[in-house]
C-alpha cells in the first residue's frame, strides 16, 4: 500500500475499528447477572431489572419464582447489577428501544425517564383494580407522584440513617449517639474514637451531596430552586461552611483517604464492616446486607441535628418499581408489581431488604417474622416517621450529573487542589449550565 | 466418454444468454456468498456511522427526536470543554507511551523465541495468553485488585521491605497501572514480529558473520531493517487499538482519580449514556476518526523513508 489509496484504506480500517468500539458493549464488572425466562406457549416474556446487593438478588429471584408458579401466563427475565453500571444499561438499553417491562428505580432519575416518556402512567391499573392499594396508606404513594401521573410504585421506605458500631464506641470509651446529638457532637464522637483507637476511621459525609441537603434542610433552604433552574440557595456560605467540617474531618486523619475510599465496591466492603471505621451512612434499608456483611449487629441512629436549625429528616421511598413505555407488557407489568406490593409469601421472602413494605397487613404480618436486623429498620423508619419533616419534590432532571459533577469535585477537593471557596463558586456555575440544558 | 464431454452433458452452454448476463451472474454468486457479511457491513457500520454523522450536528439525547444544531457540538468541544481538553492530553501521553513501549517488548520478546529451542512453542502460546483475554473485564477487575491498597504487588514489595499503597487511586500512578496493563498484552504483535523474523533469510546473518558483525550490529543492520514492513504494521494496529483503549480504564478506574485516566473514548461514552448527550458523542466519535486518520497519514507519509519494502529496488 502507498500513497493516496493506502491512506484511504488505512481510514477505512479505523473507520471499521472505530466503529465496533463505538458499538458500546455496556460490560459491567460486578455483581451483573440474570436469567433469560425459559418460555412456554401462550406465555408472554416479561423482563425484571434492579440492583442491588448479592442478599438482594438472591431473595429477588426466589420471589419471582413464587410469582411465575402463581402467574403461569408469564415467564420472567430477570436482569441485575450492583448500583455501578445499572443506570448506564437503563439507558444504553432505552437508546435501543430495548428497555426491560419492569425496571427498579430511584427518586433521582424518576423525574428523568418520565420527561423522556419512557414510564408508564400507572394510575388505570389502579382504577381497574390490578393494582391493589386497599391496604396501602396514600402517604406511602406519594414518592412515585410525577405531574400527577402514578409513575413509580414505592416497594418500601426507608431513611437515612447512622450506623454505628456501639462496640468500638464502648472500647474506645465514647458514649453512643443518641438522636438529637449535634454535627459538633458527631465531630468530636469520631474524632476521640479515631484517636482512642488509633487511627480509626468514621463516615465523613463530605462526599454526600444527600448530607449537604440536609445540611440546607436544617436552614430551611433546598439544593434546587423552585423550577428547578439554578441552586435554591443564594449564599455561598452554606457549602463552605459544610465543606469546612469535612476538611477538619479529613485533616484529623477520621475521614478516610480518597485512596482507602476507592477500595470500597459495594457494602461487603464499606470499612466499617472490616471493623475500619466506627460509622458509616446506610439508607435503613441496606442495615440487613450491612450486618450480614459484617457479621455482627451494627445500630442505626439519625443524621447529626442542628442547635436552633429546622428537623431535617424525611422518610423517603427506597426504591420503585416502574413499568416502561417501549413494549406493550404494561398489564402484565402491573400484575408483577402489584404481586410484590401485596403478597404476604412473597415479602416473607424479600424479609423488607428494599424497606418497609407499604401494605399494612404485609407489615403486620412481617414484623414478628422478620430477623432482629430487620426489626431494626422497621424502628428506626418509625423513629425518624415521629421527627420527620415532609420530603421535597423529587429531584430534576440532569441530577444524575450533577451527583457526578459533585464525586469530581470532592476528589480535587480531597487532593486539596480545590478549596472550599473555590467549590462552591464554581459548583453553582456548572450546577447552572446543567439545569439550564 | 471424454472428460470434455462430462462436462458439457452436465452443463449445457445456453446460448440465448448473453455474455454479459454471464459476467453479472458471476457477480451475483460472488455477491450472494459473501451476503451475511455484506448485511453486517451495511446494517452495523456503514449505517450506523451515516447516522452517527447526521447526529453529530443535532442536540440528540437518544430518547427525543434530534434538532439540527449546526457546528455547535464541535465548537463547544474545542472552546467550552475542558474535560475534552484533558481526555485528548491523557489518550495522547497513553498511545505515545504505551505503543512503543509494547511494541519494543513484542519485538524482545519475539527474538527470545525465534531461535527455535526445545519449548518455545508452548511458551509462545503462553505469552499469547494475555492478549486473547486482555481486552476482558475479568482481567480489568483482577488488575484492579492486583494494584489496589490491599493487592498482591503491594504484598510482594512488603516482601521487598518497601511500603505500597493504592496504585490505582493514585494520581500520579493510575495511568502508568493502566499502561502497564496494556503492555503486558503484547501477544498479538509479537506473533506477527516472529512470523517476520522467521522470513529473513538465515545466509544474511552467516554472511554478517563472515564479515565479523558482531550481534548488535546484525541486530540493526539485518533485522531492524527486513523488519520494519512488520514494524510498520503493527505500530499502525497498536496505535489505532491505543487511541481506542476504554473497557481497562471503564472497569478499573472509571477516568479517576482527578480525570488522570480519563481517555478519549471513556469520556465520549460518559457523554453518550450517562449525560444522554449522543449529538455530542457522536461529534467526540468524528473528531477521534479525523485525529487517527491524520496521524495514520502522516505515520504512511514517513514510512517512505524508513520502510524497506524486498520488492523494491532500494
Amino acid at each position: 500500500m502507498k500513497g493516496w489509496p493506502g491512506v484511504a484504506g488505512m481510514c477505512l480500517v479505523s473507520v471499521v475499528a472505530l466503529a465496533a468500539c463505538s458499538s458500546s458493549e455496556t460490560e459491567v464488572a460486578e455483581g451483573e447477572g440474570g436469567e433469560k425466562a425459559d418460555l412456554k406457549s401462550g406465555q408472554t416474556e416479561l423482563r425484571v431489572a434492579w440492583w442491588g446487593s448479592q442478599a438482594r438478588h438472591d431473595r429477588t429471584i426466589e420471589a419471582i419464582k413464587l410469582f411465575e408458579a402463581e402467574n403461569p401466563d408469564i415467564a420472567v427475565t430477570t436482569e441485575f447489577t450492583g448500583w455501578d453500571g445499572y443506570w448506564e444499561r437503563m439507558s444504553t438499553q432505552a437508546a435501543g428501544r430495548n428497555l426491560p417491562d419492569v425496571i427498579q428505580m430511584d427518586l433521582q432519575y424518576i423525574n428523568e425517564y418520565v420527561s423522556r416518556d419512557l414510564l408508564v402512567d400507572l394510575t388505570p391499573y389502579v382504577e381497574n383494580g390490578t393494582l391493589d392499594f386497599s391496604d396501602v396508606d396514600d402517604i406511602y404513594l406519594e414518592g412515585g407522584i410525577v405531574e400527577e401521573g402514578l409513575y413509580g410504585i414505592n416497594l418500601g421506605s426507608n431513611a437515612m440513617s447512622i450506623a454505628y458500631d456501639a462496640e468500638i464506641f464502648a472500647e474506645a470509651g465514647v458514649p453512643e449517639l443518641e438522636p438529637g446529638y449535634t454535627w459538633d457532637d458527631y465531630i468530636e464522637a469520631v474524632k476521640t474514637v479515631n484517636e482512642n483507637l488509633d487511627g480509626m476511621y468514621a463516615y465523613a459525609f463530605g462526599d454526600n451531596l444527600n448530607f449537604f441537603k440536609h445540611y440546607l434542610r436544617q436552614h430551611d433552604l433546598w439544593l434546587y430552586n423552585e423550577d428547578n433552574t439554578g441552586l435554591g440557595y443564594d449564599d455561598d456560605k452554606y457549602l463552605i461552611d459544610f465543606l469546612n467540617m469535612y476538611k477538619d474531618l479529613l485533616d484529623s486523619g477520621v475521614a478516610a483517604p480518597p485512596d482507602v475510599k476507592a477500595e470500597v465496591q459495594g457494602i461487603q466492603d464499606e470499612l466499617i464492616v472490616h471493623s475500619r471505621a466506627s460509622t458509616f451512612s446506610p439508607h435503613s434499608n441496606q442495615i440487613v446486607a450491612l450486618n450480614e456483611a459484617a457479621g455482627r449487629k451494627l445500630q442505626m441512629t439519625t443524621l447529626p441535628a442542628m442547635e436552633g436549625g429546622s428537623e431535617a429528616s424525611f422518610i423517603k421511598p427506597s426504591l420503585l418499581f416502574s413499568a416502561t413505555s417501549q413494549g406493550d407488557k404494561s398489564e402484565e407489568a402491573a400484575r408483577f408489581i402489584n404481586f410484590f406490593v401485596n403478597s404476604i409469601e412473597a415479602n416473607e421472602i424479600l424479609n423488607a431488604e428494599r424497606g418497609v413494605p407499604i401494605s399494612e397487613k404485609v407489615r403486620d404480618h412481617l414484623y414478628d417474622h422478620v430477623s432482629e436486623n430487620t426489626q431494626l429498620q422497621f424502628d428506626y423508619v418509625q423513629l425518624v416517621e415521629q421527627r420527620a419533616a415532609p420530603i421535597h419534590p423529587p429531584d430534576p432532571a440532569g441530577t444524575g450529573q450533577i451527583l457526578d459533577l459533585y464525586a469530581r469535585m470532592i476528589e480535587e477537593f480531597e487532593y486539596e487542589l480545590l478549596s472550599a471557596e473555590e467549590f462552591a463558586e464554581r459548583f453553582r456555575g456548572e450546577v447552572e449550565i446543567i439545569l439550564s440544558n | 466418454m471424454k472428460p470434455s464431454e462430462t462436462i458439457r452433458a452436465e452443463y449445457p452452454p445456453n446460448r440465448k444468454t448473453s455474455a454479459k448476463w454471464r459476467v453479472w451472474k458471476q457477480y451475483l454468486v460472488g455477491f450472494a456468498f459473501i451476503s451475511p457479511w455484506l448485511v453486517g457491513f451495511l446494517g452495523f457500520v456503514i449505517g450506523p456511522m451515516i447516522a452517527s454523522l447526521y447526529y453529530s450536528f443535532t442536540d440528540f439525547d437518544m430518547l427525543t427526536s434530534p434538532n439540527w444544531v449546526g457546528l455547535d457540538n464541535y465548537i463547544t468541544m474545542f472552546t467550552n470543554d475542558p474535560r475534552f481538553r484533558t481526555s485528548i492530553t491523557v489518550t495522547l501521553l497513553f498511545v505515545f507511551v504505551s505503543t512503543p513501549i509494547k511494541l519494543a517488548f513484542a519485538l524482545l520478546i519475539a527474538m527470545l523465541f525465534n531461535n527455535k529451542r526445545k519449548g518455545s512453542g508452548f511458551y509462545t502460546t503462553l505469552f499469547y495468553i494475555p492478549s486473547i483475554i486482555g481486552g476482558s473485564v475479568a482481567v480489568a477487575v483482577m488488575w484492579r485488585q492486583l494494584f489496589g491498597g490491599q493487592g498482591a504487588i503491594n504484598d510482594i514489595l512488603l516482601f521487598f521491605g518497601v511500603e505500597g499503597k493504592s496504585w490505582i487511586a493514585s494520581p500520579d500512578h493510575a495511568l502508568m497501572v493502566l499502561i502497564l496493563l496494556v503492555i503486558w498484552q503484547f501477544g498479538s504483535p509479537m506473533i506477527i514480529f516472529l512470523a517476520g523474523l522467521r522470513q529473513i533469510p538465515e545466509d544474511l546473518y552467516e554472511a554478517a558473520s563472515v564479515d565479523g558483525a558482531g550481534k548488535f550490529r546484525k541486530f540493526l543492520s539485518i533485522t531492524i531493517p527486513l523488519l520494519t514492513p512488520v514494524i510498520f504494521f503493527n505500530l499502525i494496529m497498536q496505535m489505532i487499538g491505543a487511541f481506542l483503549v476504554f473497557t481497562q480504564a471503564f472497569v478499573t478506574t472509571q477516568g479517576g482519580p482527578l480525570d488522570r485516566t480519563l481517555f478519549y473514548a471513556l469520556y465520549l461514552y460518559e457523554r453518550a449514556f450517562t449525560n444522554y448527550e449522543m449529538g455530542y458523542a457522536s461529534a467526540m466519535a468524528w473528531t477521534l476518526l479525523i485525529v487517527i486518520a491524520i496521524v495514520t497519514g502522516l505515520l504512511f507519509y514517513s514510512s517512505k523513508k524508513w520502510v524497506f519494502y524486498e520488492s523494491e529496488k532500494g
